[in-house]
Parts: C-alpha cells; structure tokens; sequence
C-alpha cells in the first residue's frame, strides 16, 4: 500500500469540478485510492462521496493506494492533488 | 432543433419534479428546477458538457427554487450553497449544480435548506437561488443536472 498526506491550498476545497476531474483520474487505475479525513473517508472514484467529505482550505487529508498499479496510481494522483488542490 | 425535446415551466407547486427528465434500472429522475431544457453539450463548462463527470442535462431556470428530484440522501452540501448531491434507490449519485463557476460567488445568493445525511422525498425544496445576483456576478445561471455515476447503468436514457 501506497500512502501519503497533503495539506489543501486551493481556496475552496474539493468542490464539484475537482471531485469530478479527480473521480476520473482515479478509475484510469485498478487500485483503490481512499481519501481521508479525520473519520471521514471517500473512494477517490466517487466524485459525490469525494464532495461529500467536505475537505475545504487548510484541512489534511491522507490518500491511500492499494492494488497491482498502485505505484502509478500514487504518483498520478499525487501528481493531480498538488496540481488541482 | 438538435434533437432534444423542448419543455416549458409548469404552473403551480412542486409538480415540476413529476416530469422525468432521465431514467435508468435504478429509478428515475425528475425535473428539479422550472425552466427550458438544453442538452449537455450546450453547457458554458467544458467539464460538464463533454460529460466527462457523467451524464444529465442543463436547465436555463425561469425560477430560483430547486426541488429534490427523487427520493434519497443528501450525500452533499457545498460550503457555498450552490451545489447539492443526492443519492438515491440504487446507489444513483445525482448532483445538482446552479450555475457555472458559481463557487466563486461564495454563497451569496443560494440558501439550502437541505443537511447532509437528511432524508429528501421528490418535489422537497432544497434549495433557493438569487438568478439576479447570478447575473450580477456575470455567470450563467444554467443549473446542471448530472448522474455522476451515469457509466454503471448500461441502460441510462435521457428522456
């Protein structure tokens, strides 16, 4: 398993463009690619649990990857986290 | 003109949620704000009308007031009361969106009235919306109506 955190930066969190571009680079992987925050945790191919975690400016969250392509899935969607959010 | 069916705003209460707007195994769903349908394709947001989030249509409102189009549970309330999911019977996750860009706006103009985790039942009011402050703020108002997980049910039509 493949695991890293990040703090978010974009002014207003994961809202529906980002959850939904996020969503997609998800399902191009096999893996599953959990979000979380505190208690509350989301798969990173559902945009409207991804939404429903209501990550907003300054909060941490933690991504975890696991499955035959999670090295590539981690990097991809690492990638993405720090580019988008 | 393009293929798609023209609607206009009924009179009276909630009804306007009566009339399906798309339909899958899963259920059903409803018209959630009055106004003229426009395919997605004519959506001012590359993101959502190249369906790349999933499939639904557009809504140019007549009206500020959405209504839950179907049965379920709020899955989502955006911090800035412009966007609302549900999920519904068989794990429909709808999302209702008014506006475009209208994150940027920050919440003046959309009251919810809707929690997450609440119960809806079709034809509830969710939400209100200010068209003119949308206007204001020099966005479309155009409501997006997106299945987000249109791609797992085969059958998923437009109607």
């Amino acid at each position: 398993m493949k695991e890293f955190t990040y703090v978010i930066t974009d002014e207003v969190g994961i809202h529906a463009r980002p959850a939904g571009l996020l969503a997609q680079e998800a399902k191009k992987f096999t893996s599953t690619v959990m979000f979380v925050k505190g208690e509350k945790s989301a798969k990173a191919t559902s945009m409207m649990k991804l939404m429903g975690m209501g990550i907003k400016k300054g909060d941490e969250i933690t991504v975890t990857v696991e499955g035959d392509d999670e090295d590539a899935a981690a990097a991809a969607i690492e990638a993405f986290v720090k580019a988008n959010l | 003109m393009f293929g798609f069916k023209k609607r206009t705003p009924e009179d009276g209460g909630a009804s306007i949620t009566d009339k399906a707007v798309m339909r899958c195994s899963a259920g059903e769903i409803g018209q959630p704000v009055r106004g003229l349908i426009i395919p997605f394709a004519e959506i001012q947001d590359p993101v959502f009308s190249g369906g790349l989030l999933g499939q639904g249509i557009g809504i140019e409102p007549e009206e500020g007031i959405v209504y839950a189009p179907m049965d379920g549970v709020v899955s989502s309330v955006a911090g800035t009361n412009h966007a609302i999911g549900i999920t519904g019977d068989g794990e429909m996750e709808l999302l209702i969106h008014v506006g475009i860009d209208t994150v940027a706006m920050n919440g003046d103009g959309f009251a919810t009235f809707v929690a997450e985790g609440d119960q809806v039942v079709k034809g509830q009011k969710i939400m209100e919306f200010d068209r003119d402050k949308i206007k204001a703020a020099g966005k479309f108002e155009t409501v997006v109506v997106l299945l987000t997980n249109s791609d797992d049910y085969p059958d998923f039509k437009l109607l």
